[in-house]
């Protein structure tokens, strides 16, 4: 198992809790708590694939994120996972494949519909 | 005028009539006079010719008496010897004279001198004439009062008329006013009831005997109490508005017709002429307003709650997300099936077997579950808030109506219910759906809100009813042409009329208090009429289960979208 999951969360009990769920699933995921964070962590040489992330977040936001993650690496694949209840996906992160069964709302209460995205997405 | 000219003609006939009379008594009277002066000079002419003389008075005396009208009879012998003579005492008024010779033997002529008096007959004439008079003037008299009267009466006549006229003008204008007035009355769209100083009713127009189903003729003279025994609250405002001249008004007056509450704005207006003492009640139904005031009162809440509820659930959904994901994650790494917990377990010498037998026996199984179903109904709880103040994002979208049937089913199937008041499990569901039904372009979570309402009320209906046989709910779709129709039909207790006619209305519920906010129907409705340019409808029947028809157009935009554009996609 070579791909990697990268949760962007500030909600460290969420973030790990999803975490521990989805390497009991058999995949291997790691979080950061901030965008700048997982900016820094994408510079470096890395074998991430996929990328949930949450939308609200201290400093740049999810969206901007999304962004900058796609231009340092265009292959990554997003996951949005998000508490705001009125967010509608962008037609910008449409644009860069984030489509309606990439969204999820927290709470979830089932996070194998997750682990099925993320399998889904890496193929 | 015509009698004047009557009369005169018949005076002129009567005057023409008695001269002709006189006329012709008098030629009469002279006739006889000649014929007596013949027969004398004939009867003379003999006792003259034989010469006897002495006889000769006497006979003239006797002649001069009875031959009517003598005046004077005299017999001259031709020497002037007076043989025979009669004079009637007093002066003759009229007298004609007559002379005739009477020859005889001494080769003389004796004289016969006749007078005779017409005064009798002139005496008669001016009687008759008199007595003419007399009866022309009785008959002019009478013909003059006949007259006078008829054109008496004529005249009175006429005023009589003519006042009669005026009152029937003057009835018929007030007619007109007074039918006006009703008209005026009646056009009102708000209850007007008249009443005198005593509280008698004097005025109730159409839309009284319409609201109250009394008519005016059964109504008017009676005790307003005895009408309307709601007024008998507003007796001392009615004395008051009377005696003060001041009009009262009631805000808000709750009253209730079938047991459905109304509510009604009342103003007392006093009627200040001298004449008609009383006051004119109008009574407004003003339960639409008050309804859309608490409508609005009530949407402004909820876009105040809306705007709190939003911002709130962001920071309530992280905290319950971590609840959720982390007692998910216990659940399964105490189970034994997992590899990776064996695997620990092994490395610390742990019985996976006997903990799990442990947690078992202790019940905190249990106890993890609960956690996770609470989190997951309080998680619910803020999802179903927001989705019920959600604005809509109207986003129109061809979907399939049978694959959002189902899925709004297997959100009813796991859909908690706060007061546990029924069993989704214990309803049987039956699908007839029209496999071929195009997808209908429709603003999914709206639909799906509506449908989600109209089964969750179904199965409320059901669990309210207190039946052995099945609950039952039949979902079924067709294609209507233009439309597709979606049929939600239970086989619970159905409904009344009065509920049937008011389940759209706002705030219209029949759960019990706290239950329901009487809005999810009227929603619906919106959602369905408003969004979407559908109809929706319901069929119901006491104890015959109720059926809701929606029928949606398969091309609709919420704005001027391009219907082509839906219809293509899917």
């Amino acid at each position: 198992m070579t791909h990697r999951v990268l949760i962007v969360d500030d909600e460290t009990l969420i973030a790990s809790s999803l975490k521990a769920f989805l390497e009991d699933e058999e995949l291997t995921a790691d979080f950061v708590s901030s965008a700048e964070e997982a900016l820094e962590l994408l510079r470096q040489p890395h074998r991430y694939d996929v990328c949930i992330m949450d939308m609200r977040l201290p400093g740049m936001d999810g969206s901007t994120a999304i962004r900058w993650i796609h231009e340092l690496a265009p292959e990554m694949r997003f996951i949005v996972h998000t508490g705001s209840v009125n967010y509608i996906i962008t037609s910008e992160l449409k644009r860069l494949g984030v489509m309606e069964q990439h969204l999820f709302h927290k709470p979830l209460s089932d996070m194998r519909l997750i682990a099925e995205a993320v399998r889904a997405l890496q193929g | 005028m015509g009698l004047l000219l009557f009369m005169g003609v018949l005076l002129v006939s009567t005057f023409v009539l008695l001269e002709e009379q006189q006329e012709r008594a008098l030629r009469m009277a002279t006739e006889n006079a000649q014929d007596d002066l013949q027969f004398m000079k004939h009867m003379l002419s003999d006792s003259l010719q034989q010469n006897n003389f002495e006889h000769l008075d006497g006979l003239v005396k006797s002649w001069g008496r009875h031959v009517r009208d003598t005046q004077e009879l005299k017999l001259t012998a031709a020497n002037g010897f007076v043989l025979g003579h009669f004079q009637r005492q007093g002066p003759a008024t009229h007298p004609y004279r007559l002379e005739a010779t009477i020859p005889y033997s001494y080769q003389g002529e004796a004289k016969l001198l006749f007078i005779k008096d017409l005064g009798n007959i002139d005496a008669n004439i001016a009687k008759l004439r008199w007595k003419l008079l007399a009866g022309l003037a009785l008959i002019g008299l009478v013909l003059w009062r006949i007259a006078w009267l008829s054109f008496y009466r004529k005249e009175k006549a006429l005023a009589l008329d003519q006042a009669n006229r005026q009152l029937r003008e003057t009835a018929m204008q007030l007619e007109t006013t007074r039918a006006y007035l009703r008209n005026v009355f009646d056009s009102m769209p708000s209850i007007l009831m008249g009443v005198d100083t005593q509280g008698r009713v004097t005025i109730w127009n159409k839309r009284a005997e319409d609201v109250y189903g009394l008519s005016a003729e059964t109504v008017r003279g009676r005790p307003c109490v005895e009408v309307l025994p709601d007024a008998a609250a507003c007796l001392p405002d009615l004395r008051a508005a009377i005696d003060s001249g001041e009009p009262v008004r009631f805000e808000r007056h709750l009253t209730h017709v079938d047991g459905i509450p109304h509510y009604s704005e009342v103003v007392i207006y006093p009627l200040s002429s001298e004449l008609e003492l009383g006051a004119v009640i109008r009574i407004e139904d003003i339960t639409q307003r008050v309804q859309m005031e608490q409508l609005m009162l009530q949407s402004e809440k909820m876009l105040t709650v809306g705007g709190l509820a939003a911002g709130m659930a962001h920071e309530i959904n992280n905290p319950l997300s971590g609840v959720l994901q982390s007692s998910q994650n216990i659940l399964r790494r105490i189970s034994p099936e997992l590899p990776a917990n064996r695997a620990i377990a092994d490395e610390l010498g742990l019985d996976l077997d006997a903990m799990g037998r442990f947690l078992e026996r202790r019940g905190i199984l249990g106890f993890l579950e609960g956690i996770r179903e609470a989190a997951g109904r309080a998680s619910r709880i803020v999802a179903d808030m927001l989705a019920f103040i959600r604005r809509s994002t109207a986003e129109f979208s061809p979907v399939s109506i049978n694959e959002i049937l189902d899925t709004v089913v297997r959100i009813s199937a796991n859909d908690y219910d706060l007061k546990k008041t029924y069993d989704f499990k214990k309803i049987e569901i039956v699908r007839e759906y029209d496999p071929g039904l195009s997808p209908v372009s429709c603003d999914r979570t709206e639909i799906e809100q509506v449908l989600l309402n109209l089964i969750k009320n179904a199965a409320h209906a059901m669990a309210e009813q207190e039946r052995h046989g099945a609950q039952r709910i039949l979902l079924r779709t067709t294609d209507e042409g233009e439309w597709a129709r979606i049929e939600i039909e239970d086989n619970g207790p159905g409904m009344e009329e009065a509920v049937r006619n008011r389940v759209f209305e706002p705030f219209f519920t029949t759960k019990p208090i706290g239950m329901g906010t009487g809005l999810g129907l009227s929603v619906s409705y919106y959602i369905i009429t408003k969004q979407h340019n559908g109809t929706i409808s319901v069929e119901s029947e006491p104890g015959m289960g109720t059926r809701f028809i929606i029928r949606l157009p398969y091309v609709s935009s919420p704005q001027a979208q391009p219907p082509a554009e839906c219809k293509s996609g899917h």
